[in-house]
């Protein structure tokens, strides 16, 4: 298989094949960034789609900084098309309250990926895209609070929230399937 | 449990997880592919034409403009010509009107009306009677005529000047309602940097930041603003003037957010649209040269905003709207009495508006700015 380099050469070409390589080889990466942001996997696959078409219209203004930034770029898009996604079809509301108790260490390890995803994905619109930016894109809080137009203190009380719900969810899932 | 490492832990349990779509993708992704190349192909053309307009309208404002100053040129004149037929040109016109009015007009009684039908004539026999007289070459003759057609421009335009006292001339200028072209820039220093190093430090102090990313650092970097803006005077007294007008603002950005080995570059514009309010106190002036006080404030609206992440435009919050206020200090060159060039050094300050957009605004509140243009008086001295 082509290494990224050589993917991306030959789309620059206007390679159609190698651009069906490239989707086939990411798609299911960008699946599992849309679920997390997106509950329906109908509205996912959408997403996914319009993805794909602005990384292949927009792949010449792509800087290539060695393997694995081509992952990188494509997973930023998808999950940036998602936040939109949710921002147009969701109502967010943000709370600036911070949780009163800590909760303790949730098991994520004993939860399978696609179950984990899913959880993520039926969290309180605010909680989720706070959850997402913080812990799978690595933006800071400052940067979140600039995307989404919300404070600083405002993103770290939604990401304590998100967190907590989350141990709650997973607690129950654990004890529901005794493992 | 710290939070940082609960999010490192979820960050690699899910890292490798892959989901495959239920449907076919690819025949809608290719479908849509073909149907942006068909669109670009338009696109193309349009642009090209609406280059062409754009040019046109230019050119054709630009040559409005000059037709109008050209038609208004004229009047003034005509206005110093009725002041200095008495002063300046006192002493040849009445011999002349008395020497061919009762000619030209024998039977009809001298009105008003007739009078300056009879000047105008009299000023291409003025030219030429004492050239016939006194030097017979051609040459000669041949350039008052020249100057016949437009006599009345060339003539009491340098006279002007000289006959009115330097307070005369003082008073008249701020009297004139102008209008103004500019460029915009700010002075500082020549692009603005800064770098927010995520040490231990502050990341214990700022719950703000990520832990388990070693050497993560976000850079800012906001380019000085450029504006461009059209702007009405309007005269309140002999010294003191209010302008207004339209100008629009371009703030360019550039976030950088660095990770070992991993970069992700985000640029950021925003468009406004302002509507500044200005007193102006004029303080001096000097043969062409007029120096004056500007101070007031402008409401600046964020008509667009964009925002780019590694080649993709991503939907981007507009900003709040923005006040400022201002002063500063101008000087103007009066190229010719319609036109003048000015400079105006000052300082501003972005009063802060609530959002979370960072921009030039936020980052230097108060700085110094340039702005120079063009002012054009609209209409004629009185």
């Amino acid at each position: 298989m082509e290494n990224e380099q050589q993917l991306l050469s030959a789309i620059n070409k206007g390679d159609r094949a190698a651009m069906k390589q490239l989707y086939e080889r990411y798609k299911g990466y960008a699946m599992s960034i849309g679920l997390r942001y997106i509950p329906e996997v109908s509205d996912v696959e959408d997403v996914v789609q319009d993805s794909f078409v602005t990384i292949l219209t927009s792949i010449g203004k792509f800087c290539y900084r060695g393997e694995g930034s081509l992952k990188g770029w494509i997973g930023r898009i998808v999950a940036n098309r998602a936040l939109d996604f949710v921002k147009q079809h969701e109502r967010i509301t943000f709370t600036t309250a911070i949780p009163d108790t800590q909760d303790e260490e949730p098991e994520i390890e004993r939860i399978p990926p696609d179950v984990l995803t899913a959880m993520i994905a039926q969290l309180p619109s605010g909680y989720r895209i706070v959850l997402n930016l913080y812990v799978f894109e690595h933006c800071s809080h400052r940067e979140i609070a600039q995307k989404l137009g919300i404070k600083e203190s405002s993103s770290s009380s939604q990401l304590s929230r998100a967190r907590q719900l989350l141990t709650h969810m997973i607690t129950d899932y654990i004890k529901q399937h005794e493992i | 449990m710290k939070q940082e490492a609960w999010a490192e832990r979820l960050n690699n349990h899910l890292k490798d997880y892959h989901q495959e779509p239920s449907r076919n993708l690819w025949e809608g992704i290719e479908a849509s592919l073909d149907k942006q190349a068909q669109q670009a192909q338009g696109q193309v053309r349009r642009i090209a034409l609406r280059r062409w307009l754009m040019a046109a309208a230019i050119i054709g404002v630009l040559l409005g403009g000059a037709c109008l100053m050209w038609h208004n040129t004229p009047d003034q004149p005509q206005l110093a010509q009725a002041d200095a037929t008495p002063q300046a040109a006192a002493s040849p016109n009445p011999e002349k009107l008395t020497a061919e009015a009762p000619a030209a007009a024998p039977e009809v009684s001298t009105t008003k009306v007739v009078a300056p039908e009879v000047i105008v004539p009299e000023s291409t026999e003025t030219a030429t009677q004492p050239e016939e007289t006194t030097a017979q070459p051609d040459e000669t003759a041949v350039k008052p005529k020249e100057d016949t057609p437009n006599p009345q421009v060339r003539h009491p335009q340098p006279t002007e000047p000289k006959a009115y006292p330097q307070a005369e001339h003082h008073q008249q200028k701020p009297l004139r309602l102008t209008m103004g072209l500019f460029a915009q820039g700010n002075t500082n220093e020549m692009n603005n940097r800064n770098a927010v190093m995520m040490n231990p430090q502050m990341m214990q102090r700022v719950a703000a930041t990520r832990a388990f990313l070693i050497d993560y650092e976000e850079r800012e970097s906001h380019n000085h603003p450029i504006s461009f803006g059209l702007t009405i005077g309007y005269p309140i007294n002999s010294w003191l003037s209010l302008s207004s007008g339209l100008v629009y603002t371009k703030l360019s950005s550039t976030f950088t957010t660095l990770m070992p080995n991993h970069q992700i570059q985000r640029h950021q514009k925003l468009h406004y649209i302002g509507v500044p309010l200005n007193l102006q106190a004029h303080l001096l002036q000097w043969h062409d040269f007029s120096l004056y006080l500007t101070a007031g404030a402008q409401a600046d609206w964020n008509i667009k905003a964009e925002s780019n992440t590694d080649g993709i435009n991503q939907v981007m919050d507009k900003d709040r709207m923005q006040w400022s206020v201002g002063s500063s200090l101008g000087l103007a060159y009066h190229i010719i009495p319609q036109l003048s060039l000015y400079a105006e050094p000052g300082v501003i300050h972005y009063i802060d508006n609530g959002s979370t957009i960072n921009n030039y605004f936020k980052d230097k509140p108060t700085s110094f700015n340039l702005q120079l243009g063009l002012r054009f008086d609209l209409n004629s001295p009185q």
